[in-house]
């Protein structure tokens, strides 16, 4: 059961991060039509690349009734407007009218409402957060759908954009693509001229898998390939300098942590946590794991949220204060041949930057007189382990989106959700302000609390958001745009020295 | 003023021109040579700084695996302890990616990797004492990396590896940061030939497809040739490149700095240029320069050759322009000051010849008119006497025959002077003008004691001309030379004919003329003889040259003159047509 809704979250974060912006210009088409050459290289298996695959494939057919914006604010998408009464309990959303699916059917309130709709089956933790609340679903109309809430529910709007709508018959997207084909280590997709935003500038998209990262660069500066979906941190340097290719920096929405078991009997101590993010030299980690590519964290959430609180207190590296902590928390250096004052075991996935990042962090905190064994598993174990939380710590990236309701699903402990599950729940207060706030100000003031908390009381050593890169052959022109994922313009790419044909809309 | 141009060109080709041409031949000499060492040196700086670096950084690497070699080698430390060495070695020097222990059999002992490690202890045992670098691989992230191999003799029982894979990230920084000129770059290959770092961005993909630089020259250098090789060659894409080969350390690797020879020699092209450019306008200044000064030289040269031709042929009135203060403004000063003294004395010369030929033309008429009119006069006062005498008036009339014509035809050859009576052409038989000529004048001959002698070829002889202006010549000559002859001399005329011309000599065996009269016998009033007025001979070549013949004269002082005519001659036909009219 646990899979699926990993898998399904998975998608659906990628969604929030990849798609299309709602706002931006409509695609030109006619003249522009082109194909793009996405070349995905997971060097851990091929299963992990064909998994690569269909995310993106996913992220390109798919279309959500509400998007969430790089600030966290909701987009609309499907839907072009919305209203919710004020006690908060009733959302009425009304969709554009003439949609179509890429089957052909019109985009109706029903098929809405099957893609929104809790299922019966669903347990509250396998639900998203916002659609806990969902009372019921019904379609009035055509082209208007009601929720009604059990209570209010602020993560609502950002659930929907990871909730993409579907034809009821075939189960078709009204993304910008459609798929036309998928073979082992290939996809193919097709430009959907029914899009609501307008025709794509592109044509057809090709998704591949490569062995590796080599394979793929060589691929592209043979002209075989257009985009290289995740350029290597390593090689960020290597392929920056390129003439023929962009390369385009974004912040991945997932925070890697130290986090700990709440359970632990030492590691569930509030000081003894702070005292260990104290130790922890987080410029140094980001400078020795990722090259210097990331923005130092202090908590979960998103660091280009609307509601974030620039000004709430960060740890700062001080291994004296740490020690002190550590030496009033009662746990002293000991003597004898494992000295350690404290002694835990960290789960780490068996990859080498993973593996890195913990050895660094073993010897950062060795300075304090800490010894973080580490355990290196696969994924699925590693997976089920932090799940079932039968850890001490571990270390890993901690899924996340520009919204936050990975944060509350991350976080709240009742019930867990279905990733971590660490007993902390110092936390809990502040994300139940936080999932039934009915304005932006309430928003706002639970964010706060939210920061203090994890402050305060930090239920892992949060370290950075890591940024990454694709490279884009220079054959296209990219929208303008910073620190932003490229793929999500990929509907408005020129090809360089073709004037601007706008196909307008559908 | 040939010879001046020429030798002023020579000396501004000597002074000026060579100098300079030399100088700009030298200067270009040297400033390639200066050039070719300039760019090979400073692709040879950067070759051997980066050869040196990444050598550095490779036994720096070595030297610190050196070191967690010798923590863990020298100690009988637990497995625990040697894999806390390796971990936390390998977090310390981020340039080792893995560090792994193994045993004499090649299984691991302790790892930075949590699993199982990914080093693998090679074939190749007991490995030698000193580091084992292994061949460059680039990995599945693009990043060129190798291992490096220690042996560790008191590791563990009996011998220990230890192996870590280093990456080589920072060669290709050290590659990038390679940069001579706008677009000179440095290339790094293994030992064999296989491209490791480019530090050219478009050439980025030949590193990740694994291309090797087989073809390069200075991959494969000429035999003979060192690694550190020098060498312009042409790309595979046509491009002429300048380039520079070190080794780096022992290891069989190469950098190679090359830059585009276009680029490499801009400089120089560009002071090459300048160069010339400054020796051709040197050299069209000096040509001008030269031009204008010569022509100042020449000019004044010229102004007094032309005017000092003007003087000789005459015209007196030229005079020479030269401006300034210099010696030719001076020479020409003098020279106007010349040619107006030889006008004043032209003037006064030809006034004073005016006056002696005025003086000698009435001295003339009055000599040869005085004798004839005093002839008249005594007869015509005998006239009242002996008016009735038969002898009287036959003798009168013998005066007046004799007389008259001598007045009228000294009065004829001043009118010819004067005004030249029109000359008829006809055909005219030589030999019988002649015979007629001596006829006439044979009389007088007779008189003085001489007889005139005519030689005529064979066959008939004719020329175009006007009978009576003919015999006046010949009997003008006819009687020059009576006159000169004394009696019992040699008085002939000849005629013949030579090469389609009728020639007529007058001879005499008479005075002669004295030879520095010679040139001027035919002038106007020139005359050896008391008597006359000197027109005779210069009517006779007037008349002569206006029938399209020649006069010529040759004589000796005591042996006599002859005279010589010649004249076109025509064919004879025309005497016998006339003959039959």
């Amino acid at each position: 059961m646990l899979r699926p809704i990993v898998c399904t979250a998975l998608v659906c974060l990628a969604l929030a991060a990849c798609r299309p912006e709602a706002g931006s210009t409509p695609g030109a088409g006619g003249d522009q039509a082109s194909t793009v050459t996405v070349a995905v290289a997971d060097p851990r298996s091929s299963e992990a690349g064909n998994r690569s695959i269909d995310v993106i494939a996913g992220l390109l057919s798919d279309e959500g009734l509400v998007g969430l914006g790089r600030d966290g604010r909701p987009e609309a998408r499907l839907a072009e407007r919305w209203e919710v009464s004020p006690d908060g309990l009733t959302w009425r959303f009304f969709l554009r009218p003439g949609l179509i699916f890429q089957d052909g059917e019109p985009v109706t309130a029903a098929a809405a409402k099957a893609a929104i709709a809790p299922a019966p089956a669903a347990t509250e933790s396998e639900t998203l957060p916002g659609l806990r609340d969902v009372l019921a679903v019904e379609a009035p109309g055509p082209l208007e759908l009601i929720v009604r809430l059990r209570k209010p529910n602020a993560l609502l709007l950002e659930s929907f954009n990871f909730s993409p709508i579907v034809s009821l018959g075939h189960a078709a997207g009204a993304g910008p693509f459609r798929p036309d084909s998928r073979t082992r280590g290939k996809a193919v997709l097709g430009r959907f001229k029914g899009y609501y935003r307008g025709r794509a500038t592109v044509e057809t998209i090709t998704i591949a898998e490569y062995p590796s990262q080599r394979e793929a660069w060589s691929a592209m500066m043979r002209g075989e390939v257009d985009l290289l979906h995740e350029v290597a941190p390593d090689a960020f340097e290597f392929v920056r300098e390129s003439p023929n290719a962009h390369v385009a920096s974004f912040l991945r929405p997932y925070v890697t942590a130290l986090a700990f078991n709440a359970g632990h009997p030492v590691l569930g101590r509030r000081d003894v946590r702070r005292a260990l993010n104290l130790a922890v030299d987080r410029r140094a980690v980001i400078d020795d794991a990722i090259g210097g590519r990331g923005v130092a964290a202090t908590d979960h959430i998103p660091p280009n949220h609307w509601a974030r609180d620039a000004s709430a207190p960060v740890f700062d590296f001080d291994t004296a204060a740490a020690a002190a902590i550590l030496d009033a928390a009662g746990l002293r250096r000991r003597g004898g041949p494992a000295p350690a004052r404290l002694t835990f075991t960290c789960l780490v996935l068996a990859e080498p930057r993973f593996e890195r990042l913990a050895l660094l962090l073993q010897r950062q905190l060795q300075s304090v007189d800490v010894d973080m064994r580490l355990e290196a598993l696969p994924l699925p174990e590693f997976s089920t382990r932090v799940a079932a939380g039968r850890f001490d710590a571990f270390v890993n990236e901690l899924i996340a989106s520009t919204g936050l309701g990975f944060t509350y699903m991350m976080w709240h402990s009742n019930p867990p959700g279905p990733f971590l599950r660490s007993g902390y729940a110092s936390a809990n207060p502040a994300l139940d302000r936080l999932r039934t706030a009915r304005t932006d100000d309430e928003t706002r003031a639970a964010v706060h609390a939210l920061q203090r908390t994890m402050h305060d009381d930090p239920p892992a050593v949060f370290l950075y958001w890591e940024q990454r890169s694709r490279a884009v052959s220079r054959r296209f022109t990219l929208p303008p745009g910073d620190d932003l994922d490229i793929l999500r313009s990929v509907d408005r790419w020129q090809i360089v020295g073709r004037g601007s044909a706008n196909g307008g809309a559908p | 003023m040939k010879t001046i141009r020429a030798r002023l060109a020579a000396l501004v080709a000597t002074a000026a021109i060579a100098p300079l041409l030399a100088y700009g031949v030298v200067s270009l000499q040297l400033l390639r040579s200066a050039t070719n060492v300039s760019v090979a040196g400073e692709a040879e700086t950067a070759a051997e700084h980066a050869a040196a670096e990444i050598a550095q950084y490779l036994d720096h690497n070595i030297d610190l695996l050196t070191s967690v070699a010798s923590d863990l080698q020298y100690a009988h430390l637990s497995p625990d302890q040697q894999e806390r060495i390796v971990r936390n070695n390998v977090t310390a020097f981020p340039a080792y990616s893995e560090l792994t222990l193994f045993d004499a059999d090649g299984t691991p002992m302790a790892s930075s990797r949590l699993l199982k490690p990914t080093l693998v202890l090679g074939a190749e045992r007991p490995l030698p004492r000193r580091p084992r670098v292994a061949p460059i691989q680039i990995d599945s992230a693009l990043l060129p990396s190798t291992e490096i191999s220690l042996f560790l003799d008191h590791a563990g029982p009996p011998v220990a590896y230890l192996v870590g894979r280093l990456s080589l990230e920072e060669l290709w920084r050290v590659v990038d940061r390679v940069r001579v000129g706008g677009r000179g770059h440095a290339v790094l290959v293994d030992e064999k030939g296989r491209l490791i770092g480019h530090g050219d961005p478009a050439m980025r993909s030949s590193v990740a497809r694994g291309d090797d630089l087989l073809w390069h020259p200075l991959i494969h250098p000429r035999p003979g040739a060192t690694l550190a090789g020098v060498e312009r060659y042409t790309r595979q894409d046509g491009v002429e490149m300048l380039g520079v080969a070190r080794p780096v350390g022992e290891r069989g690797w190469r950098i190679i700095v090359e830059q585009r020879a276009v680029e490499a020699f801009a400089l120089s092209t560009r002071l090459e240029r300048f160069l010339v450019m400054t020796v051709l306008t040197g050299l069209a200044l000096t040509l001008f320069i030269a031009v204008v000064w010569g022509r100042s030289f020449v000019r004044p040269i010229d102004a007094l050759m032309h005017a000092t031709r003007a003087l000789s042929d005459g015209r007196l009135h030229e005079r020479v322009t030269i401006a300034g203060r210099d010696e030719f403004a001076e020479l020409g000063r003098a020279f106007n000051s010349m040619a107006d003294r030889l006008v004043t004395l032209q003037a006064e010369a030809v006034r004073q010849e005016r006056q002696a030929t005025f003086g000698r033309i009435a001295a003339g008429l009055v000599h040869d008119l005085a004798h004839p009119i005093q002839n008249i006069g005594n007869n015509c006062r005998l006239m009242l006497q002996l008016y009735e005498d038969p002898q009287y008036r036959q003798d009168f009339r013998r005066m007046i025959d004799r007389e008259f014509p001598a007045i009228r035809r000294l009065l004829e050859d001043l009118r010819n002077l004067a005004r030249p009576i029109p000359l008829e052409r006809f055909p005219v038989d030589v030999a019988r003008l002649l015979q007629e000529t001596a006829e006439r004048i044979n009389p007088i001959a007779a008189q003085a004691g001489l007889s005139v002698a005519v030689t005529t070829p064979a066959s008939a002889l004719a020329i175009e001309g006007d009978l009576f202006a003919l015999g006046r010549v010949l009997q003008n000559l006819l009687q020059n030379a009576l006159q000169a002859t004394p009696p019992n001399g040699r008085v002939w005329l000849e005629t013949r004919e030579t090469e389609g011309r009728a020639v007529i000599e007058i001879g005499d065996t008479g005075c002669g003329i004295a030879s520095e009269r010679l040139p001027h016998v035919f002038d106007d009033y020139v005359t050896t003889k008391r008597r006359g007025l000197g027109l005779g001979l210069a009517i006779s070549r007037r008349i002569v040259e206006q029938l399209g013949g020649t006069i010529a004269v040759v004589s000796e002082v005591g042996k006599g003159s002859v005279f010589t005519l010649s004249f076109p001659a025509i064919p004879a036909q025309g005497l016998l047509q006339k003959a039959s009219a």
